[in-house]
């Protein structure tokens, strides 16, 4: 060792120096290039052979691998190498500084040729906790007093530092990447508004349901696409976003590709610091099965309906019918007579005669019109079907489960399997059915405070019979509704048309059985029976 | 015949009741009129010749009942069903028990009053059948049981002869007996005597 070199070294001890000229030529550098700036500038700074720097791989610590590697004046290939056996275990284990000033060689052997001096420090993390190290080797001794320790653990700090800078991004990286898989395979639509409305990014989902180049979606405004129907509704939740809680849902009709189809949006607005919504992030899904199901429930619904109003009508043209043909009868049959006594008398005068006449073809031409009107609504013939009471009762409260749901009612079952199967026109006795639960329905919304049960039993009742009931927890019937309740045109309801029951009633009769009002201690229950087929059917009669 | 036919009209309604009744005069057939089924029971009674005129609906008891309670007497009167509805189970039921016809509410005056002395018509050969019936089973049982023998070989077609040697007496008895039979049984001729033994065979007409 020459003069010259000891002056450069006492020049290099100076930590002052050290710490700005290291500063100096790394401060720029980050990542990877920082870590070879920094060990090759400590190695030249110190004055030794080779300098290192590595990251632990595992916790705790057993394996690391070099992020930088000085020796002999060059960068060397990276390595991975397991502590145990090294002056590195020390280091790393103990969470502190570690010299071994000579004679290294005869306490470890190293892998990349024999060293005289070792000088090792840890570097730590945010809490403290190690998460690698820089190591010196030399050929030479190397005295304590040639290290600034305060210097080195500056740059173990600032190492440190930039060593969890990297595994953050990393980590950000990853994470990144899982979205961007997330977002471009899922098969949501994913889009990004700006407060404009304009699509500013669409994940492929959307794109291709909207027909845009694959990687360039033209700017367009997300209303664009929308049913005019519709936009009123969607640009009503695009403002709601304005405001906390700063999202919002919405369905929509949208042209794609595939056509028309039922977009359900779920909306964020990604608010800035100002509080300012800045851009909206949606995530759609076609729904359109969901709502062609819907409107299949609905049509349904609707068809039920028009069975029970023509049902209705076909009932009060029955009643009206028999009402109006007793007077029809005594009109006719009166002058009919009148017309056969003064046949034989001479003097009636032939205005007489005529008005009689005229009188018995009126009645009759009265009665041959309730006649048409009750052919015309009785139009569809009685039908009758083997069926099974709970598969009935099951089809309608599929029927009416939305509305139960959105309602908050229980609907609880106690159903007998299985039942001998009844002789029934099954859409009659489906009507009857959703009749009784409708019922119940109402009389639940009318009383807010009770608990919204509605109970359907089915079993066997008296000898060859079933029976289904319908109770409710609503408020009852008193003694006197329960004795009017079926009379036709009675109702506890305001526009209740009070032919509900009645017809029920009639439907149920006509079918050999029996509804009845059962009285309860709380709520109401309304039953019917049915007979049982008998053995080898029966003829209808 | 006893009595004179009469034509029971059972509705309740007043006004159709006094409609068909001044509608069956007219054609000079005495009517009564009863408000319900039951009315009609309390006042009825079997000998009473005639036919029922009923309608299906009734408070209380229906026609149907009252058709039904009336299969149980042993002359039921010829039941002509009146309804105001007209549904044709109803009218099969009626008509499967026994109804003569089934009016659906208003009719004309022509087919209520055929039916009407159709139904009268039938009620009176029914009685007739029956009183006949009676008269010939009266008149049987006064035969002996040997001349009951001799009238069963010779419903059979066989000559004196051969009913002679089959009960071992002689001829000329056969032809005694025979004789008495004849004068008993009022018949005229063998051939009268074989009618008067088909009817006395055949089930009688309730």
């Amino acid at each position: 060792m020459n003069t010259e070199t000891a002056s450069d070294e006492s020049a290099r001890l100076n930590p002052e120096r050290l710490l700005y000229h290291i500063a100096a030529t790394t401060s720029l550098e980050t990542g990877g290039e920082f870590f070879r700036a920094l060990i090759r500038q400590l190695a030249l700074a110190i004055n030794v052979r080779c300098s290192f720097i590595t990251e632990c791989l595992d916790d705790p610590p057993s394996e690391v691998r070099t992020l930088a590697y000085w020796d002999h004046g060059e960068f060397v290939d990276n390595l991975r190498y397991e502590l145990a056996g090294t002056p590195c275990e020390q280091v790393i284990q103990e969470g502190h500084a570690s010299l071994i000033s000579e004679k290294l060689g005869e306490r470890y052997a190293c892998e990349r040729g024999v060293a005289e001096s070792y000088f090792g420090v840890p570097i730590h993390d945010a809490n403290r906790k190690v998460i690698g190290h820089m190591a010196f080797l030399d050929d030479k001794p190397l005295p304590d007093d040639r290290l600034a320790h305060a210097a080195f653990d500056i740059f173990a700090a600032r190492a440190g530092a930039e060593l969890q800078r990297r595994r953050i991004e990393d980590a950000l990286k990853a994470s990144e990447e899982k979205y961007r898989l997330l977002v471009e395979h899922q098969t949501d639509m994913v889009v990004q508004l700006d407060a404009a409305g304009q699509v500013i990014f669409a994940n492929p989902a959307y794109r291709e349901s909207f027909a845009n180049e694959r990687d360039a979606p033209a700017r367009h405004a997300f209303i664009d696409g929308v049913h005019l129907d519709d936009r009123a509704a969607t640009l009503g939740a695009l403002d709601t976003l304005r405001h906390p809680p700063y999202t919002a849902r919405c369905e929509h009709r949208a042209r794609t590709r595939h056509g028309w189809l039922w977009l359900a949006w779920s909306l964020t607005a990604v608010r800035q610091a100002a509080g300012r919504s800045a851009e909206i992030i949606g995530v759609g899904r076609d729904v359109t099965e969901r709502r062609r199901a819907e409107e299949r429930t609905r049509q349904n619904l609707q068809e039920l309906a028009h069975a029970a109003r023509l049902s209705a009508m076909g009932e009060m043209a029955s009643a009206l019918a028999h009402e109006v043909n007793q007077p029809l009868t005594s009109i006719l049959s009166f002058s009919q007579a009148c017309q056969r006594h003064f046949a034989i008398e001479e003097h009636v005068n032939d205005e007489v005669r005529h008005a009689l006449a005229r009188i018995a073809a009126n009645a009759q031409r009265a009665s041959d019109i309730i006649r048409h009107l009750r052919g015309f609504v009785r139009k569809t013939p009685l039908t009758r079907a083997t069926a099974d009471i709970n598969r009935l009762s099951a089809a309608v409260i599929d029927l009416l489960e939305p509305e139960l749901r959105q309602q908050r009612i229980a609907l609880r079952q106690k159903l007998e399997t299985p039942l001998p199967p009844v002789t029934v026109d099954p859409t009659q006795i489906q009507q009857v059915i959703f009749n009784l639960i409708r019922n119940s329905m109402e009389a639940l919304n009318d009383d807010a405070t009770a608990e919204r049960v509605i109970l359907i039993t089915t079993g066997r009742h008296a000898a060859g019979q079933l029976a289904l009931a319908v109770h409710d927890t609503g408020p009852g019937l008193s003694p006197h509704t329960a004795e009017r309740i079926f009379d036709p045109f009675f109702s506890t309801k305001q526009d209740g048309l009070g032919i509900g029951l009645a017809i029920c009633r009639s439907i149920i009769e006509s079918h050999g059985g029996q509804l009845d009002a059962v009285p309860q201690s709380s709520g109401a229950l309304f039953r019917f029976t049915l007979p049982v087929m008998e053995e080898g059917g029966r003829g209808e009669t | 015949m006893k009595h004179k036919s009469t034509v029971f009209v059972v509705d309740d309604e007043p006004d159709v009741r006094a409609a068909l009744a001044m509608l069956i005069k007219s054609i000079g057939l005495d009517v009564e009129c009863y408000a319900s089924p039951q009315d009609f029971l309390d006042n009825y009674r079997a000998e009473r010749p005639g036919c029922l005129v009923l309608d299906v609906r009734m408070p209380g008891m229906s026609g149907l009942e009252l058709q039904e309670r009336l299969g149980a007497f042993e002359d039921t009167p010829p039941i002509i069903m009146i309804s105001g509805h007209g549904e044709i189970p109803t009218a099969v039921r009626a008509i499967q028990n026994g109804a003569i016809d089934f009016l659906q509410k208003p009719f004309s005056d022509q087919a209520l009053l055929d039916r009407v002395q159709q139904a009268i018509m039938l009620d009176a050969a029914r009685r007739r059948d029956q009183q006949e019936y009676r008269e010939l089973r009266r008149r049987y049982t006064r035969l002996t049981p040997r001349e009951r023998e001799v009238l069963q070989g010779v419903v059979e077609g066989k000559i004196n002869k051969v009913i002679a040697a089959q009960l071992k007496v002689s001829t000329r008895t056969v032809e005694i007996h025979r004789a008495r039979v004849m004068e008993k049984m009022q018949a005229a001729s063998l051939s009268n005597l074989m009618r008067l033994i088909s009817v006395l065979n055949t089930p009688s007409p309730h």
